[in-house]
This record gives C-alpha cells, sequence and structure tokens, in this order.
C-alpha cells in the first residue's frame, strides 16, 4: 500500500453514541428469534468481515458499512441506508443479496430461500435487537498532511545546480543536473550535433516546420559563435512557433470543434480558443495569466472577446447533441466532471476525475475535494456569445457619427416644428379627401425578408422575390400602421412574365401554393393592456382554388396542405383574409405578415399586401375594389390617435410620425425625411465576433426541443458518482493537499479584503497558479515538464498528465524543481523556459552515443545522446506543404475538414466523428481527453499514405515545379543533379550525400526515360524524385 | 560505435518474414509494442500488464458482432411474452417513467408478429426471421442484458467499449492490442457500415491504446474501401517496387547510423507489408471470386437485404484470411425508400413496418452467415454476436412505436463456445425489464474475452495513472454460456 494512504480511522474506534436506537419498539419474542436463527447467522458469516466493528479496528472496513449493529443497519454506508424497516425496495442491502446494484456477497449470491428470508424480516419491520452503539466511521481513506508532503504538491524548493567534474561541457544549468547524473553512472554525454542537424531539429522543435533552403543558409553560413543562440531567438518570435505549440496544448485540453456523440453538432465559433492560444503563446503571456484567463477569463475581464474567447477550455470537451428531461442532469454533471477532470489533468498533472465516486485509491485526492472542485465551476456552461472585437474603436466610431448626426437632427427637428403643421394642414385640406375615398389601404412595407430569397419592396408597394428563389421558404413582412379597427387583409399576387414560370409563383411552373399564412399585431407603443395578438384568420374568397387546396387550407393548423390556384399559373391572383377581432392599437401597430411555402413548395414572385377597416364580407368585389396608399389615410389616423392623447404637431413625436407619411405626397417633406434617414443608414454597428467559451448561467437544456430542463446552479456532492445518490450540497473548494494548509481555501476562496472574489471559479483561478498558498508550485512543474516532454521526446517525468503517485518518478527531480522555480521567478515566461532548455548542451548533443551509454542506460533517461524523434502528423502534412512551396502563410479563423487546404493543420477544423485521415494515421489523439504524451506507431497505412495519397502526391508535383523553375530548366530539358539537390535541400534541409546523388541520379534518368521527354514526363519524373524523398524515414524523423 | 550496415541487412532478409509479421497492422502484441516504440521513449502510457497471453486456451479465434444499429425490441424478435401480447391496451405492470429516452404510454403494447417455436430448442422466434430461425438451435441467447445508458451513441459506446462515454478502446482495438494479428497483410479489427451509426468512429475508437491498433471502416457507399490503398495515376507495381527497392537502400542506410532508434526499421519494414497490402486487401475483399451459389445464398443481388448480403459475405472472406474482429452496423431505412438511417431499428413510431423492413434487410444474409461459417467448420472458433444498443419498451410511444429500453434486452451469441440451443436470464412476464441471472455488459464483454482465452482481469492498459480494462471495474465470465 503507498506511504500516502493511511486509513484514518483511528476516531473509529471511539464509541460514539449517536443516538438512540432505530427501529421498532420492542420486538416479539418471536420476532427475536427469527433474527437470531434466519438473521445474524447470516450476516455473521457472510457480511462482518468487511462491515463490522471488528473489521473497522483491523482497517478491513468497505464501503463505512456496518451491519453488526441495528443502528448500522440504520445509517448505512457511503450509498444509503442499508436497511429501512418495512421497506424492502428502498433497504440496499436486500438489493445487495439480490445482486442487483451491488453484488454481496461477493464471493457468491446467497440461497433464494436466505433472501427470501431477509425479505420477510424486512416486511416485519426489521426488528433487531442488537442495542450496540455505532461506531463512528470517518468516512474519509486519504491523509491530505502525508499527501502535503508528495514531491510534487509540496512548495516550490530552491535547488542549486550540482557541481560536475567535466564542466567544460556545461552550457547552462540545466547541463549540470544532465552531467552530474551521468558522470554518477558513469556516462558521457554526445558531443554537440553538427550545425545542419542542429538547425532542423530546432526549427521543427519551436516551430513544426523545416528551414526554409534560404534560412538554412543564412544560418550555415553565420558563423559568429552565438549564430545558434541568435537562430533560437529569431525562431521564438516567429509567429510559427505560437502555431505549434499551441497543437501540444490543444493536446492537453481535448480541443474539438464538434460536440461528438449523438449528431456531433459543429461548434463553429469555437477556433477562437485556439486562435487565442496561439496568440497567447507568441505573446509569451505569463503562464498563470494565460491559466487564470481560461479559467475565469469572462469574469476577469468582462465583455473582452480574448478573455472570452480563453474560456473555451472549460467547455471545450464532448457534450451530447440530444438530451432530454430524464438525461439533463447526469450529463450536467458529466460535464462538469469533463472540466474539471480536464483541468486536473492538463494543469495539475493530477488524476482528479478517479475521484468522482470515492476518495481517490492512490493519491491524497478526496472525494470532497472532487466535488469542491466541481463546485467552483457549478455555474459554467457553454455559450455563443457575440462580441465587440474592438470595443474603444467602436466607441469612437458611434462618437464620430453622432457628431456628424447633430446638425441634421437638428435641422430636421426645426422642419418639423415650423414646416409640418402648416404642410399638413394644407395637405388636408386639399389632396386628401380624393386620396381617402378607397376602402383598402396597399402596405407600405418597413422591412421583408425571407428565410432563402431576397426581397425588395417597389415604390408602388409590391415586394419582388429574387435571388434563391428554392422551395420551402418563409417571407416574413412588417408594416406600420396607425388604423384601428382593421377588418381584413387582401393577398394580391400578380402574374410575373419576367420570370421562367410567369408567376406568380417563383416555381419553374408559377403553381402557388402559400402552406400557412400568419398575420402578428403588436403595438408600437408599449402600454398597460397592448399585448401583441395573432388574430385567427378565416378565409373568405380568392380568384381561383384548386380543389382540396381552398384559401382555408392557408389558415388551417396542418402544415400539408396550403391554398393553390391549380393550372391558373401565369394571371394574376388575389385572396382575402377577414381577421375574426379587428386588429390595430391606439398609438400604432406593427403588423407582422408570415407567409409560409412548405413542403416542397415554391415562394410567390411578387406580391403586395392591402388593409382595410371596412367588412371584407360580402366578398364582391373585394379581391378586385381599388386601393389608395396606406398613406393616404395614416396622417388623420395619427392626428385623431394624438387628439385623443390631447396632443397635436406640436409635438415633436406626432409631427414626426407625420412627416414620415406626408413624404408620399410632399416632395419637400420627402427630402428632409430622406435627409436624416441617410444619416441614420450610416449608423455605425459594433463589429460583433461570436465565441463559443464559457459564461454564468443557468443550464438550459435546449437540446432538440424534445424536452427542456433548467437546472439550478447548486451542485451536490453526489455517493458514488450517482445523481440520485445526493448528499448534500457540494461547496466550492479545492485539491486540500495540494495546499500549505487547509485555511488557505478560505483564503483562496475569498480573495483579499481589498479584492474580494465575487465568483468561485475566480478563486479556483488563483488555486492554481498562486505559488505561496495554491497549486502554483504543482502547476509549474507540470508545465515546465511538459515543455521538457516535447522538447526532449520524453518528459523528466515520463507520465506528464500524472505528477501523482501512479505517476513515472522523475528521472532528474532537482532538474524539474529547478526549472519549477526559474519559471516562477521569470514571472512565468514559457519562452525563458524553452530559451533555456534549447540552448543547453544537453539539448544540442548529437545522435552519437557511447557504448557505456547504451549498456547503462538503454532507455537513454540519463538523456547521453539524442535519438531521432519522429515528427507529429501535422508537422509531417505541414513540412510536406512547405517544401512544396505552396504551405499558405494565413494565420487564425477556420478551414474546414480538407485536407488539401494549403494552411498549417493546426487550422483544420476538428470534428470529433470525421477525424483527418492523414492525421489520424500519424497518431493525432481522440480530442475527448486531455492527451500528455501521444502515442508514436508505425503502420502500414501511413506507408500507403506516403506513397498513394493525392495530398503527398500533389506536394511532390509542386516541389518539382518549384525547383525546375528556380533553376530555369526549359520544359523540355532534363533534370540533373542539381534538381536533386535543391528537392533534397527543400525536403530534408541537406544536400544528398555522394553516393545518394548517384543512386537519385540514376534513378531520375530512369523515370525521364520511362516518361518520355515531353514537359509532362519531366515533370512527372522529378515529381517521382519528389515523392520518393518524402518517402525517406529521415523526412519524418528528425535527428 | 555504429551498427554495421550488414546488421540492418540481416534485419530486412532472412529474418523478413517474423520480422514483418510484428512490424504490421494493428499487429498488436507487446512484442510490437516495444518493437515499434509505442512508447518509443518508454512508458510513458503504457506499462501493459496483460501476463502471457493467450491466459488460457481460446474457444474463440475471432469475432463477428452483427450490431443491429438502432436497437430492435426483444419483445419483437427473441423474448417471446404471452402476458404481453394477452394485455395489450392495458396498463403495464410497473411502467417505470425513467425508463425510456421520451415519454411512454404506460400502456402494453404487444408484439404485431406471428410467433412460432423453432427447432430442438424450441425457441420462439417472431415471423421477422425465417431464416435466422432455423439455426436457434446454434444460438446461444442471453435474454437479460442490460446497460446504463439510454441513448444510441453512449449506448453503442457501451456495448463496445464498457463505457458509455467517448474515448474509451472498443473491444475490437483491446484485442488486438492484447492478441495481436492473425494475419500479414490485413487489418485485425474491421468496421463495416453504410451510414454511419450515431456515434459515429466514437464506436469503434481505439481510445487511448495506440492507434495501431486502430479499425479499418468500410464505407458500403464508397466505391474505395480503403484509403490510399490504389496506386496513384500513373504508377505500376513494378515501378514501385523499384521505387521501394531505392528506398529500402537509402532508408537502410540511414538507420544503420542511428542503431538506438528501431522505429526507423519498424519503418522500412512497414513500407513493405504496404506494398503487399496493395495487393493482398483488394483480393480479400473482391466477391466476384465467390461462386454464385454462394452470392444467392447471401442474397447480394435481392434488393432488400443486398447491402447487408455484402457486407456478411466481405466479412467471410476477412475472416478465413485472419482477421480477428468485425463489427457490420446494420439495418435498413424505415421509410421503405432506400434511404439509409443512422439508427435504422429505431422504431420509435411504427413498429410493424420498420421491424419488418429491418428484418428483411438482415434476415437473409445472417443466416447464410452462420450456414456459410459451420459448412466451412469454421463456426467452431469464430463466435458470432448478434444484437443492437438496447432493448425498446413493453409500452407503447406515440400508440404503435416502442422507446429505448436499456433495462433488458436480448443478445444472442453462435460458434465459438458459446453453448448452443441455450437461453440464458430472462425479463419480466412483459419483457420490460431484467430479473432473472442478469447479464451487464461488462459480464458480457468478460465472458467474450474469455472465449478468446483472455482473462478480462489481466488485459489492462496503463492511461493517466490508471489500469485501464475493458471491464473497467466489473464483470463476471457467465460459465453457464460455455459450451
Amino acid at each position: 500500500m503507498n506511504g500516502l494512504l493511511r486509513t484514518t480511522l483511528t476516531a473509529g474506534i471511539a464509541i460514539g453514541l449517536l443516538g438512540t436506537s432505530p427501529g421498532v419498539a420492542s420486538p416479539t419474542p418471536e420476532q427475536v428469534a427469527f433474527f437470531e436463527t434466519k438473521i445474524r447467522p447470516v450476516l455473521s458469516q457472510h457480511c462482518y468481515q468487511c462491515h463490522s466493528a471488528e473489521a473497522l479496528r483491523a482497517g478491513t472496513l468497505k464501503a463505512s458499512l456496518l451491519v453488526d449493529s441495528r443502528a448500522g443497519m440504520a445509517k448505512g454506508g457511503e450509498s444509503g441506508a442499508a436497511v429501512v424497516p418495512g421497506k424492502k425496495e428502498d433497504s440496499l442491502l436486500l438489493a445487495a443479496l439480490k445482486y442487483d446494484g451491488f453484488e454481496m456477497p461477493p464471493a457468491g449470491k446467497l440461497p433464494d430461500e436466505v433472501i427470501a428470508d431477509f425479505e420477510t424480516w424486512i416486511d416485519m419491520g426489521a426488528p433487531d435487537p442488537r442495542d450496540e452503539p455505532l461506531a463512528a466511521v470517518d468516512e474519509r481513506t486519504i491523509d491530505v498532511e502525508a499527501g502535503r508532503r508528495h514531491w510534487s504538491y509540496r512548495r516550490l524548493v530552491p535547488v542549486s545546480p550540482p557541481e560536475v567534474a567535466a564542466a567544460g561541457w556545461v552550457r547552462n544549468d540545466i547541463d549540470r543536473f544532465i552531467l552530474a547524473a551521468q558522470e554518477k553512472a558513469g556516462i558521457a554525454p554526445a558531443p554537440e550535433a553538427a550545425k545542419a542537424t542542429l538547425v532542423r531539429r530546432v526549427y521543427f522543435d519551436l516551430t513544426g516546420l523545416p528551414p526554409s533552403p534560404e534560412e538554412l543558409k543564412t544560418f550555415l553560413d553565420d558563423a559568429a559563435p552565438d549564430a545558434y543562440e541568435k537562430l533560437v531567438d529569431r525562431l521564438l518570435a516567429s509567429p510559427r512557433f505560437g502555431e505549434r505549440w499551441a497543437r501540444h496544448w490543444l493536446d492537453t485540453v481535448r480541443f474539438g470543434e464538434s460536440g461528438g456523440y449523438e449528431f456531433d453538432g459543429d461548434r463553429p465559433n469555437a477556433h477562437h480558443y485556439r486562435d487565442w492560444v496561439i496568440k497567447a503563446l507568441n505573446t509569451d503571456l505569463p503562464y498563470d495569466e494565460f491559466l487564470r484567463m481560461q479559467v475565469a477569463g469572462d469574469l476577469i475581464q468582462p465583455g473582452d472577446f480574448a478573455a472570452t474567447a480563453a474560456t473555451g477550455f472549460l467547455v471545450a470537451g464532448p457534450y451530447p447533441g440530444q438530451v432530454t428531461a430524464k438525461t439533463a442532469e447526469p450529463i450536467r454533471y458529466d460535464q462538469l466532471d469533463d472540466m474539471v477532470a480536464s483541468l486536473g489533468s492538463s494543469v495539475l498533472g493530477m488524476t482528479i476525475g478517479c475521484a468522482r465516486c470515492h476518495d481517490h485509491k492512490y493519491d491524497p485526492i478526496g472525494h470532497r475535494d472532487y466535488y469542491a472542485m466541481i463546485a467552483c465551476v457549478g455555474k459554467a456552461v457553454q455559450a455563443d456569445h457575440a462580441i465587440d472585437l474592438d470595443p474603444v474603436v467602436s466607441r469612437q466610431r458611434r462618437e464620430a457619427w453622432l457628431a456628424e448626426r447633430g446638425p441634421v437632427a437638428a435641422a430636421f427637428d426645426r422642419f418639423l416644428a415650423t414646416e409640418i403643421p402648416a404642410r399638413v394642414g394644407r395637405w388636408l385640406a386639399t389632396e386628401a379627401p380624393a386620396r381617402q375615398a378607397a376602402a383598402w389601404l396597399t402596405l407600405d412595407p418597413e422591412s421583408v425578408k425571407a428565410a432563402k430569397a431576397t426581397l425588395a419592396a417597389d415604390p408602388d408597394d409590391t415586394i419582388v422575390a429574387s435571388g434563391s428563389l428554392e422551395p420551402d421558404d418563409t417571407y416574413t413582412l412588417t408594416f406600420r400602421t396607425h388604423q384601428r379597427g382593421i377588418k381584413a387583409l387582401r393577398l394580391e399576387v400578380p402574374a410575373a412574365p419576367a420570370t421562367s414560370g410567369g408567376g406568380p409563383g417563383t416555381s419553374g411552373d408559377g403553381s402557388v401554393f402559400l402552406s400557412t399564412a400568419v398575420v402578428t399585431a403588436a403595438p408600437l407603443i408599449a402600454a398597460p393592456g397592448r399585448a401583441a395578438v395573432t388574430p385567427k384568420l378565416k378565409a373568405v374568397t380568392a380568384t381561383a382554388e384548386a380543389p382540396g387546396s381552398e384559401l382555408d387550407k392557408a389558415v388551417d393548423a396542418n402544415n400539408l396542405t396550403g391554398w393553390s390556384v391549380g393550372d391558373a399559373s401565369g394571371k394574376d391572383h388575389a385572396a382575402v383574409f377577414a381577421c375574426e377581432e379587428p386588429v390595430g392599437f391606439d398609438g400604432g401597430t406593427l403588423l407582422t405578415v408570415e407567409l409560409r411555402f412548405e413542403n416542397g413548395h415554391h415562394g410567390l414572385a411578387r406580391l403586395r399586401l392591402a388593409i382595410t377597416t371596412e367588412p371584407a364580407e360580402p366578398a364582391g368585389n373585394a379581391l378586385v375594389a381599388a386601393a389608395a396608399p396606406q398613406a393616404a389615410r395614416e396622417i388623420a389616423a395619427v392626428l385623431d390617435s394624438a387628439r385623443s392623447a390631447g396632443r397635436d404637431l406640436s409635438d415633436p413625436a406626432v409631427a414626426r410620425e407625420a412627416a414620415r407619411w406626408l413624404g408620399r405626397f410632399d416632395a419637400e417633406t420627402e427630402r428632409e425625411v430622406a435627409l436624416l434617414a441617410a444619416v441614420d443608414a450610416r449608423e455605425p454597428h459594433p463589429e460583433l465576433v461570436t465565441v463559443y467559451a464559457a459564461t454564468n448561467g443557468p443550464w438550459v437544456i435546449t437540446g432538440n426541443a424534445q424536452a427542456v430542463k433548467s437546472g439550478s446552479q447548486d451542485v451536490f456532492v453526489l455517493a458514488r458518482g450517482e445523481v440520485g445518490r445526493k448528499k448534500g450540497k457540494a461547496i466550492p473548494g479545492f485539491v486540500l493537499a495540494t495546499l500549505p494548509a487547509d485555511h488557505a481555501e478560505t483564503r483562496l476562496l475569498s480573495g483579499s479584503d481589498a479584492q474580494p472574489l465575487a465568483d468561485s471559479r475566480l478563486g479556483l483561478a488563483a488555486f492554481l497558479t498562486d505559488a505561496a498558498h495554491g497549486a502554483g508550485p504543482l502547476a509549474a512543474r507540470v508545465i515546465v515538464n511538459r515543455l521538457w516532454h516535447h522538447h526532449f521526446g520524453r518528459g523528466i517525468v515520463a507520465t506528464p498528465n500524472d505528477l501523482g503517485t501512479q505517476g513515472d518518478p522523475a528521472t532528474h527531480p532537482e532538474l524539474l524543481e529547478w526549472l519549477a522555480n526559474r519559471l516562477v521567478e521569470n514571472r512565468w515566461s514559457l519562452k525563458s523556459i524553452h530559451r533555456l532548455i534549447v540552448t543547453s548542451a544537453a539539448y544540442r548533443q548529437s545522435g552519437a552515443g557511447s557504448a557505456a551509454g547504451r549498456a547503462q542506460d538503454p532507455e537513454n533517461k540519463l538523456l547521453w545522446h539524442r535519438r531521432p524523434t519522429r515528427l507529429e502528423g501535422e508537422s509531417i502534412r505541414d513540412a510536406l506543404l512547405a517544401a512544396a512551396g505552396t504551405l499558405d502563410p494565413k494565420m487564425y479563423g477556420r478551414t474546414g475538414l480538407d485536407v488539401n487546404a494549403p494552411r498549417r493543420s493546426i487550422y483544420l477544423t476538428v470534428k470529433r466523428s470525421e477525424p483527418i485521415g492523414f492525421l489520424q494515421v500519424f497518431d493525432q489523439p481522440e480530442p475527448v481527453q486531455p492527451v500528455g504524451a501521444r502515442g508514436v506507431a508505425t503502420v502500414p497505412t501511413q506507408a500507403l499514405t506516403m506513397m498513394n495519397s493525392p495530398f503527398v502526391r500533389a506536394a511532390a508535383e509542386a516541389l518539382a515545379v518549384r525547383s525546375r523553375t528556380a533553376l530555369g530548366l526549359e520544359p523540355t530539358a532534363a533534370a540533373g543533379v542539381a534538381a536533386i539537390d535543391s528537392c533534397f535541400t527543400a525536403a530534408v534541409s541537406r544536400q544528398p550525400s555522394d553516393a545518394e546523388r548517384v543512386r537519385f541520379a540514376e534513378w531520375l534518368a530512369a523515370r525521364e526515360q520511362a516518361a518520355g521527354g515531353d514537359a509532362a514526363g519531366r515533370q512527372a519524373a522529378l515529381a517521382d524524385v519528389c515523392h520518393l524523398i518524402f518517402c525517406l524515414n529521415e523526412f519524418v524523423y528528425v535527428d | 560505435m555504429s551498427e554495421s550496415p550488414s546488421r540492418i541487412g540481416e534485419l530486412l532478409l532472412p529474418a523478413r518474414r517474423s520480422f514483418l509479421r510484428d512490424a504490421g497492422l494493428g499487429f498488436g502484441g507487446l512484442a510490437l509494442a516495444s518493437l515499434l516504440g509505442e512508447e518509443s521513449w518508454a512508458n510513458t502510457a503504457g506499462g501493459a500488464a496483460v501476463g502471457s497471453l493467450p491466459h488460457h486456451l481460446p474457444k474463440a479465434k475471432r469475432v463477428i458482432w452483427l450490431f443491429m444499429t438502432g436497437a430492435p425490441s426483444q419483445v419483437d424478435t427473441w423474448d417471446y411474452k404471452p402476458e404481453l401480447q394477452a394485455r395489450h391496451g392495458q396498463p403495464l405492470p410497473g411502467a417505470d417513467s425513467e425508463v425510456g429516452f421520451f415519454q411512454t404510454s404506460g400502456t402494453c403494447l404487444a408484439s404485431p408478429f406471428q410467433w412460432a417455436r423453432h427447432g430442438q430448442s424450441g425457441t420462439w422466434v417472431s415471423d421477422l426471421f425465417p431464416h435466422l430461425s432455423k439455426h436457434v438451435d446454434d444460438m446461444c441467447f442471453i435474454h437479460s442484458m442490460h446497460l446504463r445508458a439510454n441513448n444510441h451513441a453512449p449506448a453503442a459506446m457501451e456495448l463496445m467499449s464498457g463505457f458509455n462515454r467517448p474515448g474509451m478502446p472498443s473491444m475490437g482495438a483491446w484485442l488486438d492490442y492484447g492478441l495481436g494479428s492473425m494475419n500479414h497483410d490485413l487489418p485485425s479489427f474491421v468496421v463495416m457500415h453504410e451510414r454511419k451509426p450515431r456515434g459515429d468512429d466514437q464506436i469503434w475508437s481505439t481510445g487511448f491504446l495506440p492507434k495501431s491498433h486502430q479499425a479499418l471502416a468500410i464505407d458500403a457507399r464508397r466505391p474505395v474501401a480503403i484509403d490510399n490503398l490504389a496506386l496513384r495515376t500513373g504508377q505500376s507495381l513494378d515501378a514501385q517496387r523499384a521505387e521501394l527497392d531505392l528506398l529500402s537502400t537509402v532508408n537502410a542506410e540511414h538507420a544503420a547510423l542511428r542503431p538506438t532508434q528501431a522505429d526507423l526499421a519498424a519503418r522500412i519494414s512497414s513500407f513493405e507489408l504496404a506494398y503487399r497490402m496493395q495487393s493482398a486487401a483488394p483480393e480479400a475483399i473482391d466477391l466476384a471470386q465467390e461462386p454464385k451459389l454462394v452470392h444467392e445464398l447471401y442474397g447480394t443481388e435481392d434488393p432488400a437485404c443486398r447491402v447487408f448480403a455484402r457486407q456478411c459475405l466481405t466479412a467471410r472472406r476477412l475472416l478465413e484470411r485472419g482477421v480477428r474482429f468485425i463489427q457490420i452496423f446494420a439495418g435498413r431505412g424505415v421509410a421503405g425508400d432506400g434511404s439509409v438511417d443512422d439508427v435504422p431499428w429505431d422504431a420509435h413510431s411504427n413498429i410493424e413496418t420498420n421491424h419488418r423492413e429491418c428484418g428483411l434487410a438482415t434476415d437473409r444474409p445472417a443466416a447464410a452467415l452462420l450456414a456459410d461459417l459451420k459448412a466451412r467448420g469454421m463456426l467452431d472458433d469464430t463466435l458470432v454476436i448478434w444484437g443492437g444498443e438496447f432493448g425498446r419498451t413493453s409500452d407503447s410511444q406515440g400508440g404503435t412505436g416502442r422507446d429505448h429500453n436499456p433495462g433488458g434486452f436480448t443478445i444472442w451469441m453462435a460458434g465459438g463456445g458459446a453453448k448452443p440451443g441455450f437461453h440464458y436470464g430472462a425479463t419480466d412476464p412483459f419483457g420490460y425489464k431484467a430479473v432473472e441471472n442478469k447479464v451487464h455488459v461488462n459480464d458480457l464483454h468478460a465472458t467474450l474475452l474469455h472465449l478468446l482465452g483472455i482473462d478480462h482481469q489481466q488485459l489492462t492498459y496503463r492511461h493517466n495513472g490508471r489500469n485501464f480494462r475493458l471491464t473497467d471495474v466489473g464483470g463476471q465470465v457467465i460459465h453457464d454460456l460455455i459450451a
């Protein structure tokens, strides 16, 4: 058993007087006899070994359950009461005996008759004469104090680099640790690698790309003693650095851009998190800040785009695409588990997920700690946020616009005050009477839009569809009106000779099929008693109706049926609907008319709507009755409405509304209205970008509308992790063993007096990064080990996600401690650690090794030489594009799933159900759980990919073209050794050896002969050579 | 200090065969894991603890799992319940609102199918399976299956990996990891589907196991079964052979200078293996080589079942050639228009038309596969498994449909050491919940691994600080199921 694990049951021996004995008042002698003959012997024989005070004393107690007393049975264990008198279904003991859920005794199910005895006994009220008081059981099985002494949980300890004999080899302090261990083992380090080897190594390591031939030359030609250090600085400053190292981080945070599970719904706004990581690493955002932002950026800098994007970390995990009321709660706990378990693995190198059901079996992580951590993120939910990328610029733009608008608005106000009353008066006196005669008013659209088609309104109020004239469209049209008592609506659908089907429908035969028409009337001015209404529509009449598709089918509840004019296409049509209750609000109404064309039917090419306040019945000539423009009667309506409120045109609001309609008849007014409208149309809107990230809010299940359930933000401790077994509210807190003392928890959660923390997620951010009072030392050790892992192919601790007791022992524990100290001292600058590592002599070793090394340390744990490391799939793909010269250096954004897109692999979309074959075959991990160390498998499907995939071939062809072009070869000229040399250099950063040059030249000549001497043949032959170079081990293994 | 090139030459020539066998595709095993440097820089994650495999003499060498995607109803297929038939339209005793994924009526829905007894075993079978019903005496039924998840994707993951969440290795990957390959030029773990089942590749995931244990997924809709198997345009096998010879020479020189990286030699071999796969794999899946009689037996020309028929026949060819674990996701669209659903058996609305169509799509090919395996003597050591991701409710959903029911369902096995003509476990009189000899997925897996010669408690893989098993912390071998 592990040293940290001590069953702390010492208190258990103390006899507690835990209440009076429950159970029946006083068992009868018959009942006692039943117990003594049928029940006690079974308990004693099969259960006491693990569930008695004796077991407690012996340290073999299981599940905190004691069945050797009545009180123990009633109290039960971790899962609840073992026996509930009279209630068989609630008695877990019985369920366990039946092997239902639990299986007890574990050695084998007891005979049915014995189980039947227990049923009988519980039915009779579980009479039990055993009055022994209950021994108190401390359910904790971990020793926090001992846990605090675990090497990775301690505070940081200052470490001095050891003295070494061969001090001449040392380039920086890292080397002292490495060399000291080697000297102790009698091994000498390998000599420094050649410059040509180093440059390829450090390029791939820091940027994930090979050096270009020019970059290669620059470095090789630089004879300065610090040429390498300068190169390292250049690479650390390159934007390619962030692209490379962000990919490592994304592995550890299970980053994906879809939900996984059923349907694997896309998260089109999830890539902002990935882009944020790239930027953060490029700008060397201090690692503590890097973590805080990912855990609580939305709370630290509310409304800030970058801070919000950072929290994509919390919600990057898979999430079911189909949720019902029954599954909502367990799914929510799974989501919280995903957040905290991922946080544990990636940031703390800790398998905290193991404590979901019980105390961790090996590490000092309590069940309580797990739920405390869950409670910290208990309010966090996933959401798509629309965020202003640059609020400062937006504010400046708005201010500039307001300055421009000011004078125009003032001029308009003057016009309203000085001109409008007179102009309205004149119009009412002279023109109005003639224009108000018509019963119908054509509606002047306020807005027109369709789900698919593009709609626009003509000057005569006809709405015209263009653009995507596809089936299954919905038109949504809005209108303002001050009319009261609107009784009917007329839909005019004229023929459309200009369209292919001649109209009125947009389909090829012009057919009309209106599945549903809905009208909503909403008050323009909110007031008590004024609520939007959806009047029930009644079909009155139509110009034509196909049998079975009469007009009333457009206002029934069935979307399969609708109004059709049958084969009478190519003609003008109209239909009239009546409102069962007249509509129109005092102060004005916004009418919304929704026309749906469903089940494969097309929309209308042209349409116009009219209303009337007179009865539409009898139908008579309603279909063809003349209509006046809406404006004709709106002015009067506006004035009527104002008058009843005791206002008139001297009120600017009334004048404005009247001017709006008068413009239709008065050119001067129209011009004034248009001037202001033109400025208003230029109103700047902030550039909002939608980002998928975390936010605080109630979790609401809106999965697929089958069931909707929202939950409170309370999180409960769950016995055995089951939502049906809540043990009380979980209180925010942390893994106690990673704190210097228990009381640090409160301190971290509450913040300082000056700055108290409003949210436990902020406390969590502090916990993770506080080196003095929180788990900062652990976080520092974990990240420097990750950096080491990626630079050397193996961490100082070979299990980067687990620095707990079950993780691998550190090969160089003092070095790890020293690096963690450097990180914190260097204000958590990751680049400072990268620089230290890649400029060390340890890193610069060649692959040559000593016999002593091979004998003493075949696994190279002491790093006595450098072994070739296989590139990750992303780097192989990127290197192909780079060698081909086709790599698009564009950064950020969403790319999709096409492997042939010439962008760096980190920008390809990560869809959980559709891994990209090229990357998957080269061991890209599944984005489901944090991965610290990728596998490196060698399988023939990789060889097939390299030999036969169109992607690799395209790269080979591009490199061949590039090479021939650079050498200025005529299209039909044979390529020579110069071409071979240039292709080699582009692909593997070196010239071929003499022997290789001869072989490849022979091969090229043979291919050229086979392919023929035309341009295509020459091209293909050199492409074959490039293809072969890409297949070399050397292309994917970096020395 | 470096090894001479001849050492590499040795590696590539005389010892080539055994080396290739190890270096392969899926070719698991532990020898390989270390050779290929799964954890090439030591035991970062692996640290296998599998004992010496097989742990005991296996009864089954290979497995074919006919996965009835979408979940067939137990009470309409293999679990006859007269009580349910008699009480149609009456309240279902014990109706539990927690069962099912949506809402159910609580009212008994009798099976609309005709039932009859078949075989020496007198097994009740509905008339959905006129062909399979002839094989009941070879089948070993588990009527008391149950699992936790009550939706397709998580349940399919649970059935294949033991966990109802993504990211865990599926059984095929575990087997490849534990037992390695039985062939030299084909993958060991093959999945076939038409439209991908709900949950997609997550169902046959390698999880945290090395990617070398990855399934090859054959999509019935695609003309090219295996990616990058076809030579590139203009390339001939001869030209490629010459190319590989040059490649091997250069690679061997490169490897010789880097003797401490064993993966380099493995990679050289992997190209040779890939080269041979290009011929072997197309041959393995070329159904034109099968006689007409066999095509007729499976029904490869019958529009109602030809996709599954072709899959079953392809599977048999692959099994013959040493593929160890094959999983076919089967079923057919409910609309009767030939469309393929991602959960074809998912009869939420009309159990009769849905199951009729899915029965037609699967019955004859599955029966043909049993007959064919038997005729070739392969059924003895080939374990055939038939079942969906869960069962369906005994009460109705929306009048004539049935909702999901993970609380009790039937799976049958045949061959490979499963006890023939045997029924194990039972649901209640309404077929609603497993009540007798309940079998959890972990138990099923433990039993399957046992048949394959593996002690499920010893097949582990270290990941994130813990030894994981296919059976998690549960699983009991059910010896009653074993012949």
